[in-house]
């Protein structure tokens, strides 16, 4: 054929193909973000950068999260043009339309990329692969991604810019490719920095080797690397020049970032992320990160390898795919973290890596998938089995990726990455009024959609979703992501919660929204009430005694660097837009490269056989293996089997599925299960916890018969608890059933319960206007008094012990707080947890036990003096803690005792969470310790359960320090505290009192 | 020519940004007092300016007319305004001038009889005492003379029966309240015996001053024999509580009710 002709005809093809790849994109990628985009990982919190330029452009300070941090902490192109969309079109439409217009660059930018290796045809391939490609629709539909998206889609453009400028060295060629990487680096700077490692340096090798002659190439590995060195030092003119402009772009352009990480340095705990495990023992992790993003990458590896093995022009290119290749395997290796040095390890996520290889990937697989389809392979194929069966090949493949991609998008659905979602008028409605928005809120169980509140409201919060900024010491010294989903950070997360909600007052934290039950024990008893149930659904709870956020002053940044930053970045786009114009008018070439493309089409029949039958069955493995899980697993085959399959449908509350692993029985329909199991359970364990752990052992098995016995770990918000069950199952028609348990049930004595009490109303501001509220709608600071205080040393542990009473006529809210003033000026806060009644009812009392430092940090330091605050607050509700307990006190040794407590439910609902405050008094009245105790189940109203707990006795071996003057004031006036009277009930009792403290979820009792 | 014509259009485009400078006008008759109602503000201006009159709690816009160069502003359809210092702003776009004024209501308004209790809610626990800061305003929050004082004050001693009492008839506002007191005794008896439960009656609950206790006061209930103790929460209502006690929770036990430090006697349930 004349090569001509050919060339034309490529040419045609290349652009026809690129044109359907770039409509194809719109009209699939671009309808379906919109219905994506609430699911992803990222997205929100790029939208929540795009409204902060929107409202603040020049004003790089955020208020919102982490009680303020600066924007600079991340390039702001792509939040920039984000926020300027917005002025015309809604945040989440706009987010959406930049989206598409990203990867419309990007096709370009893949269609161009693949220019530098193959021919247009070939190019054209790649960018309809761009719309395909699975790691491509993980980033953007799955993960949200958008910076790193930009970032590439300019940086694959101004690659061919660079190449020319080496092999042409036209000026234009680097006034060009400099404008891409200007781009590039205000976009994403990690791309920047790891682009120049991975694309740059290839690129540079590439236009290098294509300088050469046929005679240089042919020399052995060693010689060719020489005359390529010798290359470079032949042009080292344009690769200096190059490097000189790169150097103060890469630093000017977002100079306040850098500014920023030398001034405020990252020094945070590394937070886990699945790209870093071990793929072999964490497969959900390896799925995710690598299986989904790489199968296409692995199907055609033989290919690939090949093609990039045949030419050395690749060599550059083969280094830079395997490497990606290696890093984005994570922690499976030990590789990675040798390669780039535990630090940056355990900083970044490493799933980008393997996007990068599947990125360098895709000009080589669009070579063999051509061949494939019309070139060598296919002649191949059709000349060994017919062109039928190739035909039937194609189809097979296209359909099981087809079905692979259609999985990709539904995979929130199947592993849902987010909580459903959630409407935020209610929520900022109810921030707006009342001046709530002067306090700080906190939302639990949200997701990524925290993000999206804050992007539609000024309300600040404590939390946030950019964890590089993240300054709050509670927050950076552990592992842990964010407060919202801090139950999947372990004890971590719940010990960093608990700080916040503790601490409130030192955040002004004073609303939580909870769209998660589970962390519904720890609000309770860390001193939160329940307020209101909005109209979405989600509980607002609210913390008494807790000032408005105070001013913080905004870190210092010169307003220069404040215009650079919403200047220059900005510019960078409009630049590189006119360069382009003025290129494409003026200096656009037809061809990039000096040499004629190698342009052959051949591989060998191994090759041919394995790249053309491994994407069908890679793809239909998956897909079989999907189905396999979800539809055939047998999940009742063996005894342990069935058990594990029957806990995991509990856990995730699928009770019909649950059921079904029960002995099929007329007497024991679902009705009755179901019956049972809303008389029988309910509390701690079933209704928030989350299954941590668990391991069947088999007792005792026949041939159609097995007892076994279940160990169970659970994470509740309060820590991990352990229980033992036993079950029998039994073998039928070749499945193993468990044998329904005998149900004891326990009937209350009456029909009709009733239970008096009295509720109150806060009038709140009687006057209405828009004013603050008048001096006469204050209601006073209620009376409280301290009953007793005292500072106990047993062993290395320290506390504040003591009891308070609510001296006024209302119910009330109290807040604790202890200041250790040491002797080096030193002052330490410190903050009841659990260990407290925060709400209480008029006349009514509680103990506290607040755990100081421990005796080696007390004593090293020399303490000066303890002062112990208590502030209080009008209370509506809350005061009610349930239940009436009768206990015996048993002494198991001198210092031991065993408490055993029936708890009854004189109440009209159930007691979700049965439990008792003790204190260890002596024989003068002394409180020498607090403890809660905690019951497991529920008890349902008029019914009783009966717990035992051991405790241990400290009286005998603590100290009462009383050298260390102890003062404690109330509402910030000093007061005195009144002698301490015995306790003739706590002397016949082996020095044990209790006090119900029970959490009842009836939101009528709203506590 | 294109050329030129490019640098024409960038030269308009430039000079369609350039902003001009407005002059300070000139305030005809300036008076540093601003009596309300009833002025006219004259400016010598030719320009649309935006007049507001800003006290100090808020600003106020004045209603304007152009006249030959000149610009008029009053005040229509108000008596009188917060007296004290103030400005009147006259601003375009970006350019705004101030003049000082001394704002004074030109005619007497009615006068408000105001008074202040402190503290407003009083626990007879501690004392009775109370002081009252009388003083009278304009309906526009003006401080007004009476007798030659703005303020009279007085201490109060207060009746030691609860409630809520009005300084000002009438006026919600103005309302302050005297609180029961702790606890002075509990009397407590059974009430019955049913087939299931015993019902105590604890009350009525009075302080000192034999004022009823607050509604909502809680009851610590104690039942207790030689190996175990029950203990129950009651909340009083109008100084009463009954307590029901399920008769399998009371055995031999002696029966004992308790607010704060206070007990009541002991009872034995089966007697």
């Amino acid at each position: 054929m004349d090569t001509s002709n050919n060339n034309i005809w490529t040419d045609y093809l290349g652009k026809k193909f690129l044109l359907v790849a770039m409509s194809l994109a719109l009209i699939t990628h671009g309808v379906i973000i919109y219905f994506t985009l609430p699911k992803t990982y990222d997205a929100y919190v790029h939208i929540f950068f795009a409204d902060h330029y929107s409202r603040f452009w020049f004003e790089p300070w955020e208020y919102r999260w982490y009680t303020g941090f600066l924007t600079i902490s991340y390039p702001p192109l792509v939040h920039q043009m984000i926020a300027l969309i917005s002025k015309i079109f809604p945040l989440k439409v706009s987010f959406c339309i930049y989206a598409i217009t990203i990867l419309q660059i990007l096709i370009v930018g893949v269609y161009r990329f693949s220019k530098l290796f193959f021919d247009k045809a070939t190019a054209g391939i790649a960018a309809l692969l761009v719309v395909l490609l699975s790691s491509i629709v993980e980033t953007l539909h799955v993960f949200g991604q958008m910076p790193t998206l930009t970032g590439l889609a300019f940086l694959l453009n101004a690659l061919p810019f660079l190449y020319q400028y080496l092999c042409k060295g036209k000026t234009i060629y680097l006034v060009m490719a400099l404008s891409f990487f200007a781009v590039v680096i205000s976009s994403h700077h990690v791309t920047a920095i790891f682009g120049v490692a991975f694309f740059v340096a290839p690129t540079v090798f590439m236009a290098l080797s294509d300088g050469l002659n046929e005679s240089q190439e042919k020399k052995n590995l060693f010689k060719y690397l020489y005359t390529i060195l010798v290359a470079a030092i032949k042009k080292y003119k344009k690769l200096f020049i190059f490097g000189a402009l790169m150097i103060p772009l890469a630093v000017g352009l977002i100079f306040p970032y850098w500014y920023w990480s030398k001034t405020d340095p990252i020094t945070q705990v590394s937070i886990p992320h699945g790209s870093r495990d071990n793929f072999f023992l964490k497969p959900s992790s390896g799925i995710v990160f690598y299986i989904i993003p790489l199968t296409l990458i692995f199907a055609l590896l033989p290919s690939t390898l090949y093609s990039l093995f045949k030419q050395r022009r690749f060599l550059g290119w083969t280094v830079s795919f395997l490497l990606c290749l290696l890093l984005g395997s994570g922690g499976t290796t030990p590789l990675p973290k040798m390669i780039l040095g535990a630090n940056a390890f355990n900083i970044l996520t490493l799933d980008r890596f393997g996007f990068w290889a599947s990125i360098i990937a895709i000009p080589f697989m669009a070579k063999f998938i051509y061949s494939f389809i019309s070139g060598g392979a296919r002649s191949f194929w059709i000349s060994r089995f017919s062109s039928k069966n190739h035909f039937l090949l194609s189809g097979l493949t296209g359909i099981s990726y087809f079905l692979f991609l259609i999985f990709i998008f539904h995979l929130s659905s199947f592993r849902p990455l987010q909580p459903k979602e959630i409407e935020i008028e209610p929520i900022v409605n109810f921030m707006n009024r009342d001046d709530h928005i002067r306090w700080r809120f906190l939302t639990l169980g949200f997701g990524d959609q925290m993000a999206w509140l804050s992007a539609n409201s000024l309300a600040a919060s404590v939390d946030g979703n950019y964890h590089s900024a993240r300054r709050l010491p509670e927050l950076t010294t552990r592992p842990v992501e964010r407060l919202e989903n801090a139950k999947f950070s372990g004890n971590y997360g719940l010990a960093s919660l608990s700080d916040f909600l503790t601490e409130a007052e030192k955040y002004s934290l004073k609303y939580v929204f909870s769209n998660d039950r589970y962390y519904d024990p720890l609000l309770y008893y860390t001193g939160w009430s329940r307020t209101i149930r909005l109209e979405n659904g989600i509980m607002v709870w609210e913390r008494g005694n807790v000032s408005t956020i105070q001013p913080t002053p905004p870190k210092k940044l010169s307003r220069l660097l404040k215009y650079m930053w919403g200047i220059i970045p900005l510019s960078s786009l409009v630049i590189a837009s006119l360069l382009t114009i003025l290129y494409l008018k003026k200096y656009k070439e037809q061809d990039y490269l000096i040499p004629a493309l190698k342009n052959q089409d051949y591989y060998p029949k191994l090759i041919i056989y394995s790249s053309s039958l491994l994407p069908v069955v890679f793809f239909s493995c998956f897909m079989i293996k999907q189905i396999y899980e979800l539809l055939l697993v047998r999940e009742q085959k063996d005894p342990v089997t069935a058990v594990l399959n029957y806990y995991n449908n509990l856990d995730f509350q699928r009770f019909e599925n649950a059921f079904h692993f029960f002995e099929p029985s007329p007497t024991y329909p679902l009705d009755q299960y179901l019956l049972e199991k809303s008389v029988s359970d309910g509390g701690l364990l079933p209704s928030y916890a989350k299954l941590d752990s668990i391991h069947v052992k088999t007792i005792r098995t026949t041939k159609d018969s097995a007892f076994c016995s279940i160990f169970t770990r659970w994470n509740t918000s309060l820590g991990f608890e352990s229980k033992t069950d036993s079950m029998n199952l039994v073998l039928r028609n070749s499945k193993w059933y468990i044998i329904p348990p005998k149900f004891k049930i326990q009937i209350p004595a009456e029909q009709m319960r009733s239970y008096n009490y009295v509720l109150f109303k806060k009038m709140g501001k009687r006057v209405i206007s828009s004013f603050p509220t008048v001096k006469d709608d204050r209601i006073k600071k209620p009376f409280a008094q301290f009953i007793q205080t005292n500072l106990i040393r047993n062993g290395k542990e320290n506390s504040i012990t003591g009891e308070i009473l609510n001296a006024d006529d209302i119910p009330i809210n109290i807040s604790l707080k202890v200041l250790v003033r040491y002797q080096n000026e030193l002052v330490k806060t410190f903050y009841p947890q659990t260990v407290f009644q925060y709400n209480l009812s008029p006349k009514s009392s509680t103990y506290f036990n607040i755990t100081l430092d421990n005796t080696k940090a007390m004593d090293s330091l020399k303490v000066q003096s303890i002062e112990l605050y208590a502030e209080t607050d009008v209370s509506e509700r809350g005061y009610i803690h349930g239940g009436a307990p009768s206990y015996t006190v048993k002494l198991l040794t001198s210092d031991k005792v065993q408490i055993e407590t029936k708890i009854y439910d004189e109440l009209t609902t159930s007691i979700n969470i049965p439990a008792i405050l003790i204190a260890e008094k002596d024989e003068s009245g002394k409180i020498w310790q607090s403890q809660l105790l905690i019951h497991k189940t529920a008890i349902r109203s008029g019914l009783s359960a009966t717990f035992q707990n051991n405790v241990q006795k400290i009286q005998h071996r603590a100290i009462a320090l009383t050298q260390v003057p102890l003062s404690v004031f109330i509402n910030g006036q000093k007061r005195s505290i009144p002698p301490i009277l015995q306790d003739e009930l706590a002397t016949k009792n082996k020095g044990i009192v209790v006090l119900p403290h029970c959490f009842m979820s009836e939101e009528f009792y709203l506590q | 020519m294109r050329t030129l014509s490019l640098y024409i259009a960038l030269l308009l485009f430039f000079y369609g940004c350039k902003s001009t400078t407005l002059d300070k006008p000139e305030w005809l008759e300036q008076n540093d007092t601003l009596f309300v109602p009833n002025f006219n503000l004259v400016f010598l201006t030719d320009t649309d300016w935006n007049i507001t009159l800003q006290t100090f709690i808020q600003p106020i816009e004045l209603k304007t007319r152009k006249e030959k160069g000149k610009i008029i502003a009053n005040l229509p359809l108000i008596n009188g305004l917060t007296e004290g210092p103030g400005w009147i702003r006259l601003s375009k776009n970006k350019t705004y001038f101030d003049y000082p004024v001394i704002i004074k209501n030109r005619l007497p308004l009615d006068k408000l009889k105001k008074i202040y209790r402190s503290p407003k809610t009083v626990n007879p626990d501690s004392n009775l005492n109370q002081q009252s800061i009388n003083y009278s305003t304009d309906q526009y929050s003006n401080l007004l003379l009476v007798n030659k004082n703005y303020f009279f004050e007085e201490q109060l001693h207060l009746n030691s029966k609860t409630g809520t009492y009005y300084a000002i008839d009438k006026d919600a506002l103005s309302t302050y309240y005297v609180q029961s007191g702790t606890c002075e005794y509990i009397p407590i008896k059974m009430k019955e015996r049913n087939k299931d439960n015993y019902i105590i009656k604890i009350g009525p609950l009075t302080d000192q001053y034999q004022n009823i206790l607050a509604d909502g006061t809680m009851i610590k209930i104690l039942c207790w024999d030689a190996k175990s103790t029950f203990s129950m929460q009651a909340y009083s209502l109008r100084g009463i509580a009954n307590v029901s006690i399920p008769i399998s929770h009371s055995r031999n036990y002696l029966f004992m009710a308790q607010i704060n430090r206070v007990n009541s006697s002991i009872i034995n349930l089966n007697q």
